[in-house]
């Protein structure tokens, strides 16, 4: 659906030089499902997208989006693409079904799929209303609702959870699953990695305009996870004597301890503790959470100037 | 979807943008609220003319008409021409009144005279439809949904140039009809020969040329992405750097913007340095001005990113 081979962006600087943005970048992105793209600000992400959308263009690479050469054969894929690119710009002055309108009528969108995709991101009651009046969230929404006009097949989008209160996150964050549930493909950059977790399928993480790693958020956990098990009980000394002595390779962290077994395991170690008078108070697979890969793999690159 | 129905979305896409911006209408109401006040101010000053004043300017007139063929038209009667009709059309009886009355013969004068309000519309509305796209970052939304950036200048240009066209045309056609009013009610309606086609040739004139700055600010303001840029731009092109140019090397003035401006709105051209410049020569060279900004600015929006 979204192909990228070796993507190379350099902006020329004013005063001489370049800034290198995205460098040597290759992705695939699958057909249906939702596939983050993360990255520290700075990374490539936004620049990436707007390769990928021919708005900028690439100093070198190779861009295919629904399998049309972009730029070349672009236009003959974007009515199949919906599309927001950082905050989402409309005409801040007209009102949000009329900035629809006007979209819409590029393609021939007609009221009936305008009132569809505005009910769809709940602006239906103040879509009459001008956009300049809407709060940061609702501007998010009517660019969701701009991209979802086109009933597209993919759908690309930069942050599309900024500016949003925690019930607007959770709404996109449904929306975005029933969206690649419909078999769409759903690409999304975003730094709230909490939500990119429950929401993807897949993920690309990229820093300093390259690829990190990317695959199956499963895969990507695992292949940094920790494993093992965490255990906490009362009497944390008496637990790691316990799970020692029955010769579990066991280690104790300031609030629980951390025992090297499979979850598939887990009942040997409550019965150990069991034995001797302890009680789990909680005991859980050590998951690593798409979050400390993050920041584990783009160590020192925050700052990465854009 | 074929390219056809394509183009047509698009059309349709700017003329919905173009005709519901509140520049536009704030404009279109400003200059419909000047039209009525002058209008107005124009009725309330005017006298109809009694018998006596007829009767003396058509003396007047009279005087005039035998004094030009006495002199042999001034020498100023084209070769080829008659004499005795050139002075005719000198003496015109409505123009040897005292100069208070609203004569709907003046009209053409007169829509000469406002068409640099006119032209100025044009301007701001061309440079403001392209500057606001880059102020609000909607030219990114549009590209997302069009990406051939040829297709979207060239139809942007064309759309607003129609709309300006069309709203100066209605505003002069709404004067032309309140002042024919006024001075029928307070005025002289007497009209030369050949009135009517020269009111509606100087409109069109006027509206065209509104059309012609409208492109102009917005290939400005898709170069400098900034609708500021375009009128400033405009402005110490037309007033500094021509206004330095024709004091400097005067013949050069024949290939002036505002020169040529002037030319076209000029009932039998411009004498610059000796050589004649007539409308149609005006026109053209407004066209290729036109022509080579809008193919610059096109060309500057594919080669440059959209960031």
């Amino acid at each position: 659906m979204i192909e990228v081979e070796g993507l190379r962006k350099e902006y020329r600087r004013l005063r001489g030089g370049r800034t290198l943005a995205v460098d040597d970048l290759d992705l695939d992105v699958p057909e249906g499902g939702v596939f983050g793209f993360l990255g520290p600000n700075g990374a490539g992400k936004t620049t990436t997208i707007r390769c990928l959308l021919g708005l900028v263009a690439p100093s070198r690479g190779r861009l295919r989006l629904l399998g049309s050469d972009v730029p070349d054969r672009l236009p003959a894929a974007i009515r199949r693409v919906g599309s927001i690119v950082e905050a989402p710009a409309l005409f801040p002055r007209f009102s949000g079904r009329r900035n629809l309108e006007i979209l819409g009528r590029i393609d021939g969108i007609g009221r009936s799929a305008i009132d569809e995709s505005l009910e769809r991101v709940g602006l239906s009651d103040r879509a009459g209303d001008l956009v300049k009046t809407y709060s940061l969230g609702m501007k998010q929404r009517l660019g969701i609702a701009a991209a979802l006009l086109k009933d597209p097949a993919v759908l690309v989008l930069d942050e599309p959870a900024n500016g949003l209160d925690p019930a607007g996150i959770v709404d996109v964050r449904g929306l975005l699953r029933s969206l690649g549930a419909e078999g769409r493909t759903v690409f999304v950059s975003s730094h709230i990695l909490s939500e990119i977790q429950q929401t993807a399928d897949r993920v690309a993480i990229i820093a300093r305009g390259r690829l990190v790693t990317s695959g199956p958020v499963s895969e990507v956990l695992a292949a940094r996870g920790g494993g093992g098990l965490v255990v906490k009980v009362a009497d944390l000394r008496a637990g790691f004597e316990a799970l020692a002595a029955a010769g579990l390779e066991v280690s104790m962290a300031p609030d629980a301890l951390r025992v090297s077994l499979p979850d598939s395991e887990a009942e040997r170690v409550s019965r150990t503790l069991a034995e001797r008078g302890l009680f789990v108070t909680e005991l859980r697979p050590d998951e690593v959470d798409l979050e400390t890969v993050f920041l584990e793999l783009t160590r020192g690159d925050q700052d990465v100037a854009p | 979807m074929s390219a056809g129905v394509s183009l047509r979305g698009l059309v349709s896409s700017e003329w919905l943008r173009a005709r519901s911006r509140r520049l536009v209408k704030v404009l279109a109401l400003v200059a419909l609220g000047g039209v009525v006040l002058a209008v107005v101010i124009g009725a309330v000053q005017s006298r109809r003319p009694g018998e006596a004043q007829l009767a003396r300017a058509e003396r007047r007139a009279e005087r005039v008409v035998q004094d030009c063929i006495a002199q042999d038209g001034y020498g100023a009667v084209a070769p080829g021409d008659d004499v005795a009709t050139f002075c005719a059309e000198q003496g015109d009886a409505a123009a040897s009144l005292d100069g208070s009355q609203m004569r709907i013969a003046d009209l053409p004068s007169i829509l000469r005279g406002i068409s640099f309000i006119a032209i100025l519309i044009g301007l701001v509305i061309g440079a403001s439809s392209v500057g606001a796209s880059w102020g609000s970052g909607t030219m990114t939304t549009i590209l997302a949904w069009e990406p051939r950036r040829t297709r979207v200048a060239l139809v942007r240009a064309g759309v607003v140039a129609m709309l300006v066209v069309a709203l100066i045309a209605i505003l002069l056609g709404i004067f032309v009809g309140l002042f024919a009013i006024g001075a029928s009610v307070r005025g002289v309606t007497a009209t030369p020969v050949g009135w009517g086609s020269e009111v509606v040739d100087v409109t069109v004139r006027v509206a065209v040329l509104a059309g012609a700055a409208s492109v102009i600010g917005g290939a400005i303001a898709m170069v400098g992405r900034n609708t500021a840029a375009a009128l400033g731009g405009v402005f110490v092109y037309l007033t500094v750097f021509e206004g330095v140019l024709r004091g400097l090397r005067p013949a050069l003035g024949r290939y002036l913007l505002g020169d040529n401006i002037a030319t076209v709105l000029s009932p039998e051209g411009l004498r610059i340095q000796g050589s004649m410049l007539t409308p149609a020569r005006g026109a053209i060279t407004v066209a290729v001005y036109v022509v080579v900004l809008l193919t610059v600015s096109t060309v500057s929006f594919r080669v440059r990113d959209v960031q």
